[in-house]
């Protein structure tokens, strides 16, 4: 037994140093979407006029090359929206000719437990990623999102993991990935329980309010827009939680002039063939919303 | 709970010590591996527990009586009735009912809101193994409850098996078990086999299967004929994956399982390759079906009889759905020629280079067998293979070998490797045993960073989470 457990423990250390070795030589040294964003966004403050902000419903669904010039879509996969707030805030305050902030608020991110997941030390951060390495594993949506929080700490794990955008922010690879392809399937976190989220329901409100301030105080128009979703997942949507989210719009533009646009059910996105999978639009559905989005907001005639 | 899940990693080392550490208590030891094999068939549903539980009862009870009673068949027919029963109802009972209505046009208002327990097949005949063999004096009935529990729920094997016998399993339960190094190295490997067989290959294919069949209807022929080629090694992968893992965690507890698979795919003729797949099944049919009836004993014409009972119970036996049994009936009659001819059993040991043909020829009938099998319904089976022979499966056939035909490519690799391990480990019990023999490897420490980089490999070709596809008989 004692010769067995040696042998155990030895392969368990030869496995932790390959994938230290890993981590170090090249999970560490290889750029990501998150990275990539951030730096750009750093260095083209002055270009940029009009900033796409959110999660994957915006990084995957709005392509900036066919809404015109000096746009960049800073989304990111799994944003809560703390962490627009919080980018809104580092960022905007810079952006000299930064015309317009279009944020994704999808359906379910008023209604969504995000709550204790701002990590900045290191150790909680590799806890986290793997966690939520193992959550992928499992196919499971992971409870708590850390890229953001990843690449705010500037803590660039999960760098060999995510996809490459291009180089306008633009991420087409959600529909190029194998998995998580099922129109037919609506991820359970992405519909959640209307009752259970007060808290969160507040919280989120108070960053919207907060990034309404900022865009008001810099002369930046804010559009809050929620993306089309299929017919599969309409089913689940109700009728609280949408007057959930029209009630934080409608208390946030009592203080400030923002505009809210929601394409949810919109009658152009009906077919599934543009949709990857329940709520995120495929490249089809991506170009026909990027453009219709730019005409309605007055981008492109 | 998974094999492939971090829930089992936990899990098992941690059953492992303290099983050992109750070594010396057999009574105790027995009591842990029935409260772990609850708990690990429990993390589906506790419900079924009361199932397994009931079951184990009926059939340890159904051994004493046999053995007590002046009329024992009574007692034997009567367990088989009440497990075949608890089978029925949970399993076939809507498709039955189903089905008759649809024959004669009725609305079915029968319908049973149940869900399928995990593994109840496997275990519900591993049970009623025990009553069979008491029955028929292979072996005596045992008074010691918690070892017969431990017998039916042993958890390495309750969900998709081997399906063990009484003979085999339930007397290492009653006699101390004591560690053994080899035997334990062994398992590990084992286990290291059967994850790579089931995450890289059968995840990986898995995927692109899907693919294809979400969407056959307008796919090309070649892109068809390869979506059942590597369905073939996804179901491969997946099944005899799980019973390598079975087999190796089984080891770690001092027991030994009967081997399920001997590489199927070097068959030579589809008698051969029914003695390597599934085999725990299939001699299980042999034995309590085919024999009784008579076997090849009385005439070509009652062995044909015989051969199509068995693959029709076999078909069964895989699901509630006539895909299953048409799979079946199409395995039987690719038995008749060769009982006709008196070729059942041309082959004996292991296939040489020179039998490529044959072993080529084989693989494409069962394969073709495959696609009923993975059909939702039998007219999708024939719409998939019209779809497979129609104009431009040949004249594409070139797109096998295209790097971006579908990502396919790395899945291609991939299999290769393991087709490679498996041809040239074939004559072992199992492709990786005694490896420690191989002149670079006989060094300890140079297999164990071999091990770690397999398992670290494992990790990063992973294919997409797909569940064990015998995990729903």
């Amino acid at each position: 037994m004692k010769k067995f457990l040696q042998d155990i423990a030895f392969g368990l250390c030869l496995i932790i140093i390959v994938w230290g070795a890993y981590e170090l030589i090249y999970s560490r040294t290889t750029k990501s979407s998150y990275s990539y964003k951030y730096q750009y966004v750093q260095t083209h403050r002055n270009d940029i006029k009009v900033l796409l902000m959110g999660n994957s419903h915006m990084e995957n669904g709005v392509n900036p090359y066919l809404m015109g010039d000096s746009i960049f879509n800073f989304a990111s996969s799994g944003r809560w929206i703390y962490y627009d707030d919080l980018l809104i805030q580092e960022f905007v305050p810079q952006m000299q000719n930064l015309k317009m902030i279009i944020l994704a608020l999808g359906y379910a991110i008023p209604l969504t437990n995000y709550h204790n997941h701002e990590i900045k030390d290191m150790a909680p951060q590799y806890i986290y990623f793997y966690a939520n390495q193992m959550h992928k594993f499992y196919d499971v949506f992971p409870d708590n999102i850390i890229h953001s929080s990843a690449l705010l700490s500037g803590v660039d794990i999960l760098s060999p993991y995510v996809p490459q955008c291009d180089s306008l922010g633009y991420d087409p690879s959600l529909g190029q990935s194998d998995d998580w392809k099922n129109i037919h399937n609506v991820k359970k976190t992405m519909i959640s329980d209307d009752k259970k989220f007060s808290q969160d329901t507040l919280e989120c409100k108070e960053h919207i309010l907060n990034i309404a301030k900022i865009c008001y105080q810099h002369n930046v128009q804010l559009i809050v827009i929620t993306t089309p979703c299929s017919n599969y997942y309409l089913e689940n949507v109700t009728e609280e939680g949408l007057k959930m989210t029209r009630d934080i719009i409608q208390r946030v533009q009592k203080c400030y002039p923002i505009e809210y646009r929601s394409y949810l059910s919109d009658s152009d996105f009906r077919a599934d063939s543009l949709y990857f999978n329940s709520s995120h639009l495929n490249s089809i559905g991506t170009d026909l919303f990027s453009l219709k989005l730019a005409r309605d907001i007055g981008l492109i005639k | 709970m998974l094999f492939n899940s971090i829930e089992f990693a936990i899990f098992l080392p941690l059953v492992f010590a303290i099983y050992w550490l109750l070594n010396k208590h057999l009574r105790w030891q027995n009591l842990f591996v029935v409260l772990a094999s609850y708990v690990f068939y429990g993390w589906w549903d506790w419900r079924f527990l009361i199932l397994i539980a009931f079951t184990s009862f009926c059939s340890w009870g159904s051994g004493l009586l046999i053995n007590q009673s002046p009329k024992p068949k009574r007692w034997l027919t009567l367990n088989i009735v009440v497990n075949l029963l608890i089978l029925g109802v949970f399993k076939y009972f809507n498709f039955f009912v189903g089905s008759f209505c649809d024959l004669f046009g009725i609305s079915n208002s029968l319908v049973l809101q149940v869900i399928l327990p995990v593994g109840i097949s496997f275990y519900t005949f591993q049970a009623l193994s025990y009553s069979i063999d008491v029955y028929r004096k292979r072996i005596a009935p045992t008074r010691d409850v918690v070892a017969f529990f431990a017998y039916v729920s042993f958890f390495p094997q309750l969900v998709a098996g081997p399906i063990e016998r009484a003979t085999n399993l339930l007397p290492q339960f009653e006699r101390q078990r004591t560690f053994n190094y080899e035997e334990a190295v062994d398992g590990m490997r084992r286990i290291l086999w059967g994850l790579f067989k089931k995450i890289v290959v059968a995840d990986n294919c898995a995927t692109y299967v899907d693919q294809v069949w979400n969407n056959y209807a307008n796919e090309s022929g070649s892109t068809l004929a390869l979506a059942a080629i590597l369905f073939a090694f996804q179901i491969y992968g997946d099944f005899s994956g799980y019973s390598d893992i079975a087999i190796g965690s089984a080891k770690l507890f001092g027991i030994r399982l009967k081997d399920n698979f001997l590489t199927p795919y070097f068959s030579r003729n589809v008698a051969e390759f029914w003695k390597r797949w599934h085999i725990s099944l299939n001699t299980w049919f042999v034995d309590y079906v085919y024999i009784p009836l008579g076997g090849s004993r009385e005439g070509r014409w009652k062995t044909i009889r015989n051969t199509f009972v068995i693959f029709l119970l076999s078909g069964l036996w895989h699901g509630a759905n006539w895909t299953y049994v048409t799979w079946g009936l199409y395995h039987a009659l690719l038995f008749v020629p060769l009982i006709l001819l008196g070729r059942t059993k041309a082959y004996s040991g292991v296939a040489t280079w020179k039998q490529i043909p044959q072993i080529l020829l084989t693989f494409a009938l069962v394969v073709l067998g495959w696609i009923i099998f993975r059909a939702p319904s039998i007219s999708d089976a024939w719409g998939y293979i019209c779809g497979m022979f129609q104009w431009g499966t040949l004249r594409s056939v070139y797109r096998f070998f295209i790097p971006s035909d579908l990502y396919i490519w790395p899945k291609n690799i991939l299999i290769l490797i393991c087709i490679c391990i498996e041809w040239f480990g074939r004559k072992k019990p199992h492709c990786l045993a005694n490896i420690e023999n191989l002149p670079l490897l006989k060094c300890r420490f140079l297999r164990i960073l071999l091990y770690a980089l397999a398992f670290i490999s494992i990790l990063f070709f992973r294919g997409g989470l797909h569940p064990f596809i015998y995990f729903q008989f």
